[in-house]
């Protein structure tokens, strides 16, 4: 009865079990072919989170996908961590969907790339030249296996907030505050105006992480090179974190963490007077701050341009109809839908097909009736192509989060960058990179 | 124990001697070991060999997805050199401590005080339990903007001229907001069970006391307080199981799009079962996982342990610890 | 029982204070009744207001006329009687295996004299011991191998029956079950099952109430394990439902506390309907064994 003694048996007994489960079980390595979420059902099913497909063309594709006669295919919103719950449910095996959205960066999803078709084996070679070429480059895995579609892009640009620009008596047209702002030291200088003079003293940021990510979405190389070699430490994340730490010395950010109440609130009651970040927050913004329409404006991001996220969708190898899902896919993802979809949710299309369509420039009042793709459409074709490892979310991780504990903690920023190195390095030695 | 004697040898009278012999017991007790086989079998299939599977788990690298690789101790390796895991288990002793001696303590007074009361003792007893029925991942989401940088508790202190307090943004602010929910939720039903405690004082002990001159202080220590003392541990080792898998507090204050936000701002809110189920199911380091389950069953043993010591200093070795209210720190 | 003895010995401990020191103890109690409940009423006020409102400042303290349109939001976002219909089913169906097999084994554990029973009992004891969580990931790996994982069995088969039902019942069982009626009813020639169904089952109302409002409870409330195990996104409880609600619409908290709202609910009821037995055996069970 006494706790120890039975610790002991049931060590005995997991240890002569083990063996034998993971006989059983090394039995079930591949899959039973039944996994399928849409298995027993009518239709295919797509995973996607919100605001990553149209919710217009999916109620389409439910209904029947246009042009291919009794292919039907429904979403199912994922909420949360995306990439856990999409791994965990094919480490269940059971009810993985037959496509799935895949976010950015990609190579994360490489280390599991037999778990998706390879859609050069489906026929993507034929409509490759629809597409822009890097974003084509990046579904590609080292391996050669093309595990994913492109979806959107992400261009960058600052989103500011005009009235507070004028109340600091700082330029408030587009091209002049490009101009202001082409350096992110010019910027930070706009961000001390605008906190001494602009009504309600506003913050320049909501919060430092996002001049990190920003700034070193401007350079090609990452935390992690093509060799799988650590290069998180040099120049390059160096000066990001700099003006990241820079932003929080000078009191500009509002120290708000992405979609807490806390953010919602100062975002609507206009604590925060830019934004650096990618096309697709525009549906973000508009759900966040409604009462802000007409105040915002676009224009080039300090520094210059860069690219932020942008999807792919991917078929599983759990796919009951793989032919049928890459016909959606080429439905879904054509230059036709991908200008719908940019209407609708603000989703950067991959096409550059759709980029002279006269839909593409229609104005929005929400940004004071400017043309957003005049400033996202320059940023797509500038913006610099990046490499991104399969490794970059376990050594990016740490830095985002010391860039919190200084900016939320008061942590000193020179301990937390030797803090991010070290926690870089152990995450990446634990998974075999150094 | 006496009842469980005082039936044996009752089924040994009814029973005739001869089906004493083997094939007729069997089949005499064949009822009894069907009835309780249920238990058993689950527990086998459900509880033993998950917990021998983990270990062998813990020997390799494998992300459930694809092939398992033989890592032998680099799991367990890594685990003691990870900063985050000890991180996470300092926090949780500390959010334990900051939630269960308030609340013990609160329990305690409040017990007395329902103690006093006659009339009305329903009423009191549910208005005062209600907090333990309700789900955390509602009451978590309610807190969590109770203690938003613009939320109703900085409010409260803004009206009154105060500076507001980094809830969920410093690391003592962040452990606070978690104890307070755990404080709240647990204090009713702690207090109730001291209540029964007392109730189950026999009057005779305090007025033997009383004619021995005793005053109020010396009944609260010299009666009151070793009389609740079997209860007392039991509401101790209740909160320590309890405390040492807090899980949705944190989670669902912190629940992102991004893995990388669990636990909050300096990780301060990360506790061993949320880093464990983070590690597990959002990063799917299943070797990693079943490492790090098996240090904490190590570190659970040691407190079964300890506590099993004091359970049985207390002079009553008959009594296997009293387990009742542990099956609601299920949802933690 | 209980009353009564309230009744005696209520007041020694605190003294049997004077008048201003009781109208001093019941001030008391009654702000702890208003700190204990006023997190239910504030979700009440979040959840009928506009998500503007939920972080003004000053606070708006009173309940606003919002409370059915975001009611309405949330069956709209979320697949809210799904969710709920699964959570029912599983603190149902959970409950009655729970009930049922517990109290069974309780029956043999307390009545009967079989060999082992000492030990058998012994790690059942210890078993108890072990929290669920620490196995998490081979407990998911088992599941996904039954390919259970994604289904309302995982959630309740593997709780099906528990030490801690089984050893409570057992408790209650040699307290409350007395040797004469099982006696009386070998006479008659009735054999173990019906013994238990027939004589023990009936004399185990109250302690099955207690145990079937306990266990009821805990299975609405589990969270990690379906957070783990229920992969199917459109198969989830409503805990989880709830979580992902939070998460996925945080620009609009107006909602997700109506979705708060409406989860906590149903549970409080059934708590209300069965509270005063539960109550009772609750405090009996912590110092009667």
């Amino acid at each position: 009865m006494a706790p120890h003694r039975t610790i002991s048996r049931r060590r005995l007994l997991g240890a002569s079990l083990g063996g034998a489960g993971s006989a059983l079980l090394g039995l079930s390595g591949c899959g039973t072919g039944s996994g399928s979420i849409s298995a027993g059902t009518d239709h295919l099913t797509i995973w996607y989170w919100n605001g990553s497909l149209s919710d217009k063309l999916l109620a389409t594709s439910a209904r029947g996908v246009p042009g291919v006669p009794g292919l039907k295919v429904k979403g199912a919103p994922i909420a949360g961590d995306y990439r856990g719950r999409l791994r965990t449910v094919m480490a269940a095996r059971a009810y993985v969907p037959d496509l799935a959205c895949l976010n950015s960066p990609i190579g994360d999803y490489f280390p599991d790339e037999n778990e998706f078709l390879d859609l050069r084996d489906l026929g993507a070679d034929a409509v490759e030249n629809e597409y822009l070429a890097w974003k084509w480059k990046s579904c590609v895995s080292p391996s050669g296996r093309m595990i994913g579609f492109p979806l959107d892009a992400g261009p960058t640009a600052l989103y500011y907030r005009r009235d507070l620009f004028e109340a600091a008596g700082l330029p408030t047209e587009p091209a002049d505050v490009a101009e202001a702002t082409s350096t992110w030291e010019k910027y930070l200088d706009v961000g001390k105006t605008l906190k001494a003079k602009a009504p309600g003293h506003p913050y320049l940021i909501s919060q430092i992480a996002y001049v990190f990510r920003m700034a070193l979405y401007q350079s090609p190389k990452q935390f992690v090179d093509a060799d799988n070699h650590f290069i998180g430490d040099q120049e390059h994340v160096k000066r990001a974190w700099d003006l990241a730490v820079e932003t929080y010395r000078q009191g500009l950010s509002a120290r708000v963490l992405d979609g807490t109440p806390d953010f919602n609130s100062a975002l609507g009651g206009g604590r925060i007077a830019s934004m650096n970040t990618a096309v697709w927050y525009i549906n973000g913004l508009k759900d966040t701050a409604p009462k802000t329409a007409g105040k915002w404006r676009l224009t080039s991001m300090p520094g210059g341009p860069g690219n932020y996220g942008g999807s792919y969708v991917g078929i599983t190898r759990y796919c009951r109809d793989p032919e049928g899902a890459f016909a959606f896919l080429k439905w879904l993802l054509g230059p036709a839908n991908q200008l719908k979809s940019y209407q609708e949710m603000a989703l950067f299309p991959t096409t550059p097909a759709a980029y002279d369509q006269p839909a593409m420039r229609r104005p929005d009042p929400f940004f004071g009736g400017q043309i957003p793709v005049d400033v996202f459409g320059p940023a797509a074709e500038k913006a610099p192509v990046i490499f991104f490892s399969a490794y970059e979310n376990t050594a990016n991780t740490p830095v985002y989060q010391e860039l919190t504990n200084v900016e939320t903690l008061g942590k000193n920023p020179d301990k937390a960058w030797r803090d991010a190195m070290d926690a870089s390095r152990t995450a990446l030695a634990q998974r075999g990179v150094s | 124990m006496a009842a469980v004697a005082q039936t044996s040898s009752a089924a040994d009278v009814t029973e005739p001697v001869r089906a004493r012999a083997p094939r007729g017991r069997l089949r005499r007790h064949l009822p009894s070991y069907a009835a309780i086989s249920p238990y058993y079998l689950l527990f086998a299939v459900f509880g033993a060999f998950p917990v021998g599977f983990s270990l062998y788990l813990s020997f390799q690298d494998w992300d459930g997805i694809g092939d398992m690789k033989f890592v032998g101790f680099r799991q367990y390796y890594w685990l003691l050199h990870d900063s985050v895991f000890w991180h996470a288990l300092l926090n949780t002793f500390e959010i334990w401590f900051l939630s269960t001696v308030p609340m013990l303590l609160l329990a305690l007074v409040l017990a007395f005080l329902l103690h006093s009361q006659t009339r009305f003792s329903a009423a009191w007893r549910v208005a005062y339990f209600i907090p333990n029925v309700t789900s955390m991942v509602a009451m978590t989401i309610v807190f969590g903007s109770v203690f938003a940088q613009a939320g109703l508790a900085n409010s409260l202190f803004k009206a009154v001229g105060a500076d507001g307090v980094g809830w969920l943004t410093s690391a003592l602010g962040i452990k606070s907001a978690i104890a307070i929910m755990i404080i709240w939720r647990w204090v009713g039903y702690n207090a109730l069970i001291f209540l029964a405690g007392l109730q189950a004082i026999p009057t005779e002990l305090f007025e033997a006391a009383r004619v021995d001159g005793a005053n109020s202080r010396q009944l609260l220590f010299r009666v009151v307080v070793p009389q609740l003392r079997p209860v007392i541990l039991f509401a101790v080792i209740t909160s320590t199981i309890n405390g040492l898998q807090i899980f949705t507090e944190p989670q669902v204050l912190f629940y992102s799009d991004d893995p990388g936000t669990a636990g909050g701002p300096g990780q301060e809110g990360m506790t061993i079962v949320l880093y464990l189920w983070q590690k597990s199911f959002n990063d799917l380091q299943f070797g990693y996982g079943a490492a790090m389950g098996w240090l904490l069953f190590a570190v659970i043993a040691l407190f079964a342990i300890i506590n099993w010591r004091l359970v049985s200093g207390s002079g009553r070795d008959d009594r296997p610890g009293i387990p009742l209210g542990k099956e609601t720190g299920r949802g933690r | 029982m209980a009353a009564e003895r309230t009744a005696s010995n209520a007041g020694l401990a605190i003294g049997a204070g004077s008048r201003t020191t009781r109208i001093a103890v019941r001030v008391a109690l009654l702000l702890g009744v208003l700190v204990s409940l006023f997190p239910f009423y504030w979700l009440v006020v979040m959840a009928s207001v506009t998500t503007q409102d939920i972080l003004a400042y000053p606070p708006r303290l009173l309940p606003g006329g919002q409370l059915l349109h975001n009611m309405r939001e949330v069956i709209h976002r979320i697949d809210f009687f799904t969710s709920l219909f699964n959570t029912v089913v599983v603190a149902t169906v959970g409950t009655l295996l729970v009930l049922f097999f517990d109290s069974l084994a309780a029956f043999a554990f307390a009545k009967y004299a079989f060999p082992g029973r000492k030990l058998l009992f012994g790690i059942l004891l210890a078993t108890y011991m072990i929290p669920a969580q620490l196995s998490l990931v081979p407990q998911f790996v088992t599941m996904a191998h039954f390919g259970w994982a994604g289904t309302l069995k995982a959630l309740i088969v593997p709780g099906a029956a528990n030490a801690f039902g089984i050893f409570w019942m057992r408790q209650y069982a040699q307290n409350s079950l007395p040797d004469e009626l099982l006696d009386a009813g070998r006479i008659d020639g009735a054999g173990f099952f019906r013994l238990y169904w027939q004589v023990a089952l009936p004399l185990f109302r109250p302690a099955l109430a207690f145990l079937g409002i306990f266990t009821f409870i805990s299975l609405w409330n589990d969270y990690i394990w379906p957070l783990v195990v229920m992969v199917n996104p459109d198969k989830v409880t409503l805990q989880v439902a709830l979580a992902n609600l939070n998460v996925a619409y945080n620009t609009d908290y107006a909602v997700v506390m109506a979705g708060a709202l409406m989860s906590v609910l149903p549970l409080i009821v059934v708590f209300l309907i069965g509270a005063r037995q539960f109550l009772r055996d609750l405090a009996a069970g912590a110092t009667k064994m």
